[in-house]
């Protein structure tokens, strides 16, 4: 037992939380764009966007907070592209994937360009102090669970939960509507577009504060593709979650302390840490895979044909539907 | 009484399928009557009602609501304007309750959250108003068919709603589910709703329309009071003119049972189709048995059938002596059925691919055209260049893709490609459909010469005057059964009319 | 009356040029900001890209490059003509690069056979990554594309862990295998830059791939299972074979180009050998419009800009390399939205042919409603109409679906 209590130690929970921030935050994107009706793959590309403006805005001189905001803007104007692409009818996967490259790229070629030739740049600034609460810290375990940590990690779970709390409301009432069902939104009257759009922007800033969170939050230095797949995790995370929004901190949770779990793991043992890193990722295909299927029966029972696959991957405009 | 609506002229051009849905349409509409909207599949109907509910714009025409001009963009105009509408396939929230489905897009709110329980009580409410009671507190997803169209038509009056349109409401209805409907219908016109009720199932049009408008091809044909109005009229205005019967096709002896059927049932899969029930059948080489059938009665489950393309769950299907019931669409072909697709456009051809792609479709595996898994390029160009020259295909190249040909020039790939092979038994399903005189005149002709060379075909048509032109024999099919088959001479369009109107074979007989 | 659809050409041809175009400009801005012409720069990138001096052949290294690039996108290529979004071809060829390791270092084989056996190895496990989507997809109704992203995260994983732990050289100071025997190896024309029998292969399979899907009962089959789908089950093709068949085929290229990196290049697996060759290779696929010779000039330009950038733009005039990736991110980018564009204006321009066409009609019989929809004429003999209908009008091209 005490063994046990030991392996959990207050490094491991607070490392645990706190490679869980970023994911929670480009998960919240995820959802928040697939209950919209879109497949959101570019979540990398606005955390990078994040991370380096964060940083940028941070070293030129601005206070955090307008750090994270610069993040949250930039990031928001990457998800504006991708509303714009979409209303287009740009196909989005394909657009992510440039989106992605390009964030990777632009931003060591920029960062490159104003700050010189190195592949780390670690500019002189503070980063978010973390925030000790009282009384509750010196609770064991739950003290190391519950404080110390800056402010972006309690925003993260507070987002979360907030969007829970959203579905509560019309606009978030319409937003599942839409996701689930657009033709039944539309025919109510509820502006698809407009919904499409706002949650498309709303991911992008958010998706960018998890980025920022790695620089202006933690580490105040930006290298190359130093997001390091978390979007991709956390699109995943997202889909383990199956886009709920009371099961985003959960599946968060699981990619984050699996690696903050590997890394204990690691150095107390010899057992290999990819079993316990793998967990989350065959859980997300497990999940996947009962999903499919039962959204396949369930299509059946209702007696609705199943969209063509060209129809299911390139939404058009119904302009070009005849007959009766 | 003065027209509660009034359509001038409408007219609707797809261009991305070059469609002309509809056709300077033109009809109006008081309070408190429900017209019934029928024709055969494809006529428009639906593309009319869609252009009042704002689902594209108008190409040309008027629509009034109370006299006054309107403009509608969207389907939130229609709502505003009083309109409302079911489609055939709903538009429902799965995960939704019935009241959140209901009030979705108008939830009332309290403390500035969506307040459910008033949602349920206004619900109720409308639903003991109306005539549709229901639990609004229940899952959609849990309901049965019928209880999740009174969701959709409760949606549809949730507003100020003075026109309702019900786009075949009862293809997925149970006939006692039907008779309530009709019932509610009634009972929503009394109190002064004006109702469009689109359907092709006569019987129920005739219990409950006070007027009748029959479409074909984008038109409006006639116009019948319900007085005036049987079965059989209607059908005749769906499907065409009254035809005399002449035979004008030289006599072939039928020989040896090419297609059997034995006691064939199959299970309903969607709401577009009706399932097979019990349905024994047999066509020698030589003949041609035509399949008359307000479409949705079970003639596209025949075809799937006999193609193996679905399943079925009793009975035996033959072609040329080779089981091939439950098998798949290469072994029924194999076996030697050529098939002529309904939906040429995204079945039977790839629009997308040349015209040697398509034409070599069902034959790239045999010998011809296939050396040790590499085809044999001169011999595909070969066969494409004599299907052109051959079928007259205008406007094509072996190795151009066939996405801008003509519905008639594609339709010519389908059959050169279909009757290459001298196949025992053909479906021709709907082989005219959408043709202009000239390409029909051609199909006709083709079916005749592979007639005449002994094939076995199963014609299914909506044009009665097609079927009673070419066939042989005729059978009819309603709700999944098979009635017949009559020999020529035996049948006329006023007996077939009532058949399909799914009166009893017995009585048509006597 | 000619063979070729010359509008359908000149478009496939024209976007992703246009798109070229566009990314180029907006990176001329990008290096113009850096404080240096854009017009060197790109000349720069060009020379070195393609100069060749008797000590160091720049256009030896692009092809070197090129080589396993080549086949990851002649793989995303193959998938995705059969109508599978897959992009798991990162996993493929990660998984591919270590099977091909292994064999090449723990089988002893005569020359030759060894490489070839490697190589078949890397397909193996490329086919088995591959056809893991496909069969979600097909059995389970999953999305292909994010189970592919999962996999491709699961490979990561997975190769991280074999190579630091059971496939670890012993005694090596850092995660790598083995180095492979030299039997293995494929023979090198150029030491410098190891240009040899890689590309060769590569360019081999391009012809290969081509052949595949224009001239094989396979290939068609795939194509047309990928187009249309129902049009395929009509036609008696079996089209879960051939999308399953597709993804192995896809997945065994990109293994394979695991494989012709590892014996031709590497000699071993680095953790951190998954470095975006397979997802570059889906890049290509894009910017080379899915075609089988336009994904292989595209995989070529890539190797030659991101070749360019490092040897041209980074060591002779101190701009960033990265300026290279971000002008080919930037093509992506344009492509995906160029293709939308164009298939709006070709609409507009049916509906003015198409109301063009009606107005003519009309015009031509101003009694009669549109001939195209209008019912047929009244016949009171069903056999005189068969014979009388040849005389009743020409066919209206177009316009006769009702």
């Amino acid at each position: 037992m005490d063994a046990i209590l030991n392996f959990f130690s207050s490094e491991m929970l607070h490392s645990g939380i706190r490679l869980t921030t970023p994911i929670l935050l480009g998960a919240i994107a995820s959802a928040l764009s697939s209950r919209a009706g879109v497949l959101n793959l570019a979540i990398e590309a606005k955390m990078l966007v994040g991370a380096f403006v964060g940083l940028l805005a941070l070293d030129a001189g601005g206070s955090t907070f307008t750090a994270i905001l610069a993040a949250f803007l930039a990031g928001a104007i990457t998800g504006g592209l991708m509303a714009g692409a979409h209303r287009l009818g740009v196909d989005l996967i394909v657009f992510a994937i440039g989106l992605n490259m390009l964030a990777l790229e632009l931003s060591v070629y920029l960062m490159r360009v104003l700050f010189g030739g190195t592949g780390v740049w670690t500019p002189e600034v503070d980063t978010l102090d973390d925030i000790h609460i009282p009384f509750i810290e010196s609770i064991p375990f739950l003290g190391d669970l519950l404080s110390g940590y800056n402010v972006l990690v309690y925003l993260a779970f507070a987002a979360a939960i907030a969007f829970t709390l959203f579905f509560r409301y019309r606009p978030g009432r319409h937003l599942l509507a839409i996701g689930e069902a657009p033709g039944a939104a539309a025919a109510a009257g509820i502006a698809v577009p407009r919904y499409q759009a706002t949650s498309l922007i709303v991911a992008g800033g958010v998706a960018a504060v998890g980025g920022a969170f790695l620089t202006v939050g933690e580490l105040g230095l930006f290298t190359r593709g130093m997001t390091d797949g978390a979007g991709w995790i956390a699109v995943t995370a997202a889909l383990l979650a199956m886009n709920r929004p009371g099961f985003l901190i959960p599946a968060s949770l699981l990619f984050g302390f699996s690696d903050a779990f590997a890394i204990r793991l690691q150095s107390t043992t010899d057992l290999p840490q990819v079993v316990v890193q793998l967990l989350p990722f065959l859980a997300t295909l497990v999940v996947l895979g009962i999903v499919g299927y039962r959204a396949t029966r369930a299509a059946a029972l209702l007696g609705m044909p199943k969209r063509p696959r060209g129809a299911a991957k390139r939404p058009q405009p119904a302009t070009s539907t005849a007959g009766s | 009484m003065a027209e509660l609506l009034k359509l001038q002229g409408l007219r609707k051009y797809f261009a991305s399928s070059g469609v002309l849905a509809v056709a300077d349409v033109s009809l109006e509409i008081e309070a408190g009557e429900v017209l019934a909207l029928v024709g055969e599949n494809g006529t428009g109907k639906t593309t009319l009602m869609n252009l009042l509910f704002g689902a594209f714009p108008l190409d040309a025409g008027r629509i009034l609501i109370d006299g006054n001009e309107v403009t509608i963009r969207s389907a939130q105009d229609a709502i505003d304007h009083g309109i409302g509408m079911v489609q055939q396939h709903f538009a429902l929230v799965p995960s939704f309750t019935v009241a959140q489905n209901v009030m979705l897009g108008r939830e009332p709110l309290r403390a500035g959250a969506v307040d459910d329980r008033e949602a349920e009580r206004l619900v109720s409410e409308l639903a003991e108003r109306t005539g549709f009671p229901i639990d609004p507190g229940q899952l959609v997803a849990s309901l049965p068919v019928g209880l999740q169209q009174r969701v959709e038509i409760l949606k549809a009056l949730a507003g100020d709603t003075r026109l309702l349109i019900l786009d075949e409401p009862t293809a997925v209805l149970t006939p006692a589910e039907a008779d309530d409907l009709i019932g509610a219908v009634r009972q929503l016109a009394a109190q002064g709703t004006a109702v469009v009720f689109i359907s092709h199932k006569l019987p129920e049009v005739l219990a409950v329309a006070d007027r009748i408008v029959v479409m074909r091809r984008g038109h409006v044909v006639g116009t019948l009071g319900v007085g005036e109005a049987s079965p059989a009229t209607i059908a005749h205005m769906m499907v065409g003119r009254d035809v005399l019967l002449q035979a004008d096709i030289e006599h072939v002896q039928p020989g040896a049972p090419a297609l059997e059927l034995d006691h064939v049932s199959a299970p309903q899969l969607s709401a577009g189709d009706s399932g097979l029930r019990d349905v024994s059948l047999t066509i020698r080489e030589g003949e041609i048995i035509g399949v008359a059938g307000v479409s949705g009665n079970g003639q596209g489950d025949l075809v799937d059938a006999i193609a193996a393309l679905r399943k079925v769950e009793h009975g035996r299907i033959r072609i040329a002596g080779t089981e091939v019931a439950n098998t798949n669409a290469r072994y029924a072909r194999d076996a030697g059925l050529a098939h002529i697709a309904e939906d040429r456009m995204h079945v039977g051809l790839n629009r997308e691919a040349t015209l040697e792609e398509n034409a070599i479709a069902t034959a790239y595996r045999t010998r011809r055209f296939n050396l040790a898994g590499i085809l044999r390029t001169r011999a595909v160009q070969a066969f494409a260049r004599k299907l052109i020259a051959d079928y007259v295909v205008r406007g094509a190249s072996p190795r151009r893709t066939i996405g801008n040909l003509s519905g008639g020039n594609l339709q010519k790939i389908v059959i050169g490609r279909e009757l290459e092979g001298e196949p025992a038994v053909i479906i021709a399903n709907q082989p005219t459909r959408g043709l202009d005189v000239g390409s029909i005149e051609f199909v006709h002709r083709a079916l005749l010469d592979a007639r005449a060379r002994g094939a076995a075909i199963l014609l299914v048509s909506a044009e009665l005057e097609e079927i009673v032109t070419l066939s042989d024999r005729v059978v009819v099919m309603y709700d999944g059964t098979l009635a017949g088959p009559f020999e020529r001479g035996e049948f006329g369009t006023a007996e077939i009319g009532a058949l399909m109107a799914g009166h009893d074979a017995a009585a048509v007989n006597a | 009356m000619k063979d070729f659809d010359v509008a359908r050409l000149v478009q496939r041809v024209a976007v992703p040029v246009l798109a070229v175009i566009f990314a180029l400009i907006v990176g001329g801005f990008l290096v113009a900001a850096s404080g240096y012409p854009p017009a060197d720069a790109s000349f720069t990138v060009m020379q070195s890209a393609f100069s060749c001096s008797p000590a160091y052949c720049n256009f030896a290294t692009v092809l070197t490059t090129a080589a396993p690039l080549i086949l990851t996108t002649l793989g995303a290529i193959l998938v995705l003509s059969a109508g599978l979004f897959s992009i798991g071809q990162e996993g493929q060829y990660g998984l591919g690069g270590l099977a091909a390791v292994v064999v090449g270092y723990a089988i002893p084989l005569p020359e030759g056979l060894h490489a070839a056996a490697a190589l078949l190895a890397g397909a193996i496990a490329g086919a088995a990554v591959g056809v893991i989507p496909a069969v979600f997809r097909i059995f389970l109704g999953a999305n292909e594309l994010i189970v592919s992203i999962i996999l491709n995260s699961i490979v990561m994983l997975v190769l991280s862990y074999l190579v630091n732990y059971p496939l670890r050289q012993s005694g090596g100071s850092a995660s790598y295998t083995e180095v492979v025997d030299e039997t293995a190896r494929l023979a090198v024309f150029d030491p410098a830059t190891k240009l040899g029998m890689n590309i060769v292969i590569a360019l081999a399979f391009v012809v290969i791939v081509w052949v595949y899907l224009r001239r094989s009962t396979w290939g068609y089959e795939q194509r047309m299972a990928g187009a249309a789908s129902a049009f395929a089950r009509y036609s008696g093709m079996r089209t879960r074979v051939a999308v399953i068949r597709a993804a192995a085929l896809g997945g065994a290229l990109a293994g394979i180009g695991g494989g012709i990196q590892v014996i031709g290049m590497n000699y071993r697996v680095i953790d951190g050998f998954m470095d975006g060759t397979g997802f570059n290779g889906l890049t290509a696929a894009i910017l080379g419009g899915m075609t089988v010779f336009g994904g292989a000039l595209a995989a070529l330009l890539f190797s030659a800009i991101t070749v360019g950038a490092v040897n041209g733009l980074q060591i002779m005039m101190g701009i960033p390399r990265e300026i290279g990736a971000t002008v080919l991110a930037l093509m992506i980018v344009f492509v995906s939205v160029q293709a939308p564009l164009v298939e709006r204006l070709e609409l507009w321009l049916s509906k003015k042919r198409g109301a063009a066409e009606i107005a003519r009609r009309a015009a031509e019989s101003p009694d009669a409603s549109p001939p195209t929809a209008a019912p047929p004429p009244d016949r009171t003999d069903a056999a005189s109409s068969l014979l009388a209908s040849t005389a009743a009008g020409a066919p209206a091209p177009g316009l006769e679906e009702a």
